[in-house]
């Protein structure tokens, strides 16, 4: 993992902070508002859902006009794959899959968004799960083929597992690659260097090193 | 296949053979690296290895203000790079609730068509190079350069095109500007269709194309393609027809859509797409209004409220989009980039599965891949 001299590459304001320490979430001087958000529970779709699911629909609201759903994270695949199947209208297609992470909020600080659509009813659709650190969830594969790839790079970047996911490895870094880098904790300059120089054969230089003459 | 296909395995099939293509190969658009399995020269299973560019931009973005992360938008799909800063500039300039001007939005739509002609020209040249056509290769640089001439004026750059500002346009068009477009969207028909008498009825490029890659409009939405690829399978879905932005509802203009799904109909749905693409150049450079490029009411240091926003537009790739989580910082908490190039290659295995070797070049060539996107 991180050491100090990777650290000290660390271009940005929070070059002090050691890797350990929760990193730089730099807070506005003065608050800046949120964005408009509206209860969405009289929506169609929404009341259908809570019909279904009840409590596990944890809230439902229009952030700036767009529809989000946050959910519980047991019934997540069992309302993914209604929406996916059965509801009207029928979410045939997954723009995105990605995550989040917010080390601040301690006690489930990932969270995974789908962006899902209905493409006969132009119908655009966030739902929204925390997870716990450590904590997996079932793969979505089963309900688009597009999720494979997707959720491939939130473990390649996030760390956060897919249950029974027919693929689960890397995909954008090497196989072998420590850390996952989309984590708040991981600074922004590093590299694996024990990685590359048994990959690459290219050794680390000393941040402070000589680069005038030759060395070995 | 499970994993990073070892030559020494011993499970494979004494009658089947790996073959490694890339990351260095002239007909993977990039670093792309695809291990075949290959049955004689029957395509049994293909595995894409990407992320030989991945240098982090989602990670950058995160330390980076608002203004500054811009121009990383116009170096992840290097040769469409207005249609990304559009992409970038629109989101935050949603999750703002700013106006633009209507000068700078016309604008905006010339450049990001124009975009779009030079990104599917030079998809075009490299395709029909695949393919062996070397004839349209010359010919489509030819027009390509005339319009990276135009961008060489207006951006100063000419690949990586930078002009737009959240909030609208960093300056207005240069004198003779409109002249300039004009003479291009006047003499570009006749290159379009000099393009399409080599290749149409070409004999070779037919029984190259034709029934090649087949994808039904169905896998075609489960596997999550989008712009031509999907449209070529029969789907008329287009972002700019079905969630406009910008001014397009304001423009004339139709979505080619194809029949059968294979490479030939990518192909003559992005041939049209350039076509459409024209009328709507020469439509907003009646329409331009003039007047200011900038919205007023735009801070100095620019924060996004606390919250979260997806906004997407019709790249010439397909549907790019963007996905911002707000703490009410100066920099964002996480910026998602969506490729579009990301999901259509992720089809490429179903696509290429029961093919000739030799088709999954042509394959790859009809989907458009840009590997500066895939990886960010």
């Amino acid at each position: 993992m991180p050491t100090e001299d990777n650290k000290a590459e660390d271009l940005t304001t929070n070059t002090s902070k050691s890797p350990s320490e929760t990193p730089a979430k730099k807070l506005p001087r003065r608050p800046v508002g949120s964005m408009s958000i509206v209860e969405i529970t009289s929506e169609p779709l929404v009341k259908s859902l809570q019909e279904k699911f009840g409590t596990a629909i944890l809230e439902a609201n229009e952030i700036n006009s767009q529809k989000v759903l946050t959910v519980e994270k047991n019934k997540l695949y069992e309302i993914l794959s209604y929406l996916r199947n059965e509801a009207n209208p029928n979410f045939n297609m997954l723009t995105d899959l990605t995550a989040v992470h917010w080390p601040e909020r301690t006690d489930k600080p990932f969270e995974i968004v789908y962006q899902i659509y209905a493409l006969n009813e132009k119908y655009r659709l966030r739902i929204k799960v925390n997870l716990a650190e450590e904590e997996t969830v079932k793969t979505v594969t089963g309900l688009w083929g597009a999720a494979n790839w997707l959720e491939r790079e939130v473990y390649d970047l996030f760390g956060v597992r897919f249950d029974e996911h027919p693929d689960l490895r890397r995909i954008l870094l090497p196989n072998g690659w420590s850390g996952h880098p989309l984590r708040k904790e991981y600074p922004l300059v590093y590299k694996d260097n024990e990685w590359v120089e048994q990959n690459l054969q290219i050794r680390q230089l000393p941040l402070d090193g000589d680069f005038t003459g030759k060395f070995e | 296949m499970s994993e990073t296909i070892d030559i020494t395995r011993p499970e494979i099939d004494a009658n089947e053979m790996i073959l490694n293509m890339g990351p260095q190969h002239p007909a993977t658009h990039g670093v792309l690296r695809v291990v075949l399995k290959l049955d004689g020269e029957i395509v049994t299973d293909l595995d894409c290895d990407i992320g030989y560019l991945h240098r982090g931009v989602e990670k950058i973005c995160e330390h980076r203000t608002y203004p500054m992360i811009a121009p990383y938008f116009d170096r992840t799909d290097y040769i469409a790079a207005a249609s990304n800063g559009l992409c970038y500039v629109e989101t935050i300039e949603k999750a703002l609730g700013l106006e633009i001007p209507l000068q700078a939005q016309y604008l905006r739509v010339i450049l990001v068509e124009l975009t779009r002609l030079s990104s599917h020209l030079l998809w075009l040249a490299t395709h029909a190079l695949d393919i062996g056509a070397v004839t349209v290769f010359l010919w489509a640089f030819k027009e390509r350069e005339e319009i990276l001439k135009i961008f060489e004026n207006f951006f100063g750059a000419r690949l990586t095109c930078h002009a737009f500002r959240i909030g609208g346009m960093s300056y207005d068009a240069y004198d003779g500007f409109e002249a300039e477009v004009k003479t291009f969207a006047k003499r570009f028909p006749s290159s379009l269709a000099e393009y399409e008498t080599m290749l149409n009825s070409n004999r070779i490029w037919l029984s190259r194309t034709v029934g090649v890659g087949i994808i039904s409009g169905e896998a075609a939405i489960d596997i999550g393609l989008t712009g031509p690829a999907l449209r070529a399978s029969g789907i008329e879905w287009d972002i700019r027809k079905a969630h406009p932005y910008e001014c397009y509802s304001e423009l004339d203009f139709d979505i080619p859509v194809g029949e059968n799904g294979d490479t030939y109909d990518r192909y003559l749905v992005r041939m049209e797409e350039m076509r459409q693409a024209l009328r709507i150049i020469v439509q907003a450079l009646d329409k331009l209004p003039g007047g200011p490029v900038m919205a007023a009411k735009v801070s100095k240091v620019i924060k996004v409220p606390v919250g979260e926003y997806y906004h997407s537009v019709e790249a010439p790739k397909g549907e790019l989009g963007v996905y911002l989580a707000s703490d009410g910082g100066t920099q964002p908490a996480r910026l998602r980039i969506r490729p579009p190039s990301l999901l259509n290659l992720q089809a490429l295995r179903q696509m290429s599965i029961g093919h000739l070797y030799a088709d999954v070049v042509a394959i790859i060539g009809s989907l458009d891949i840009v590997l500066g996107e895939i990886d960010r």
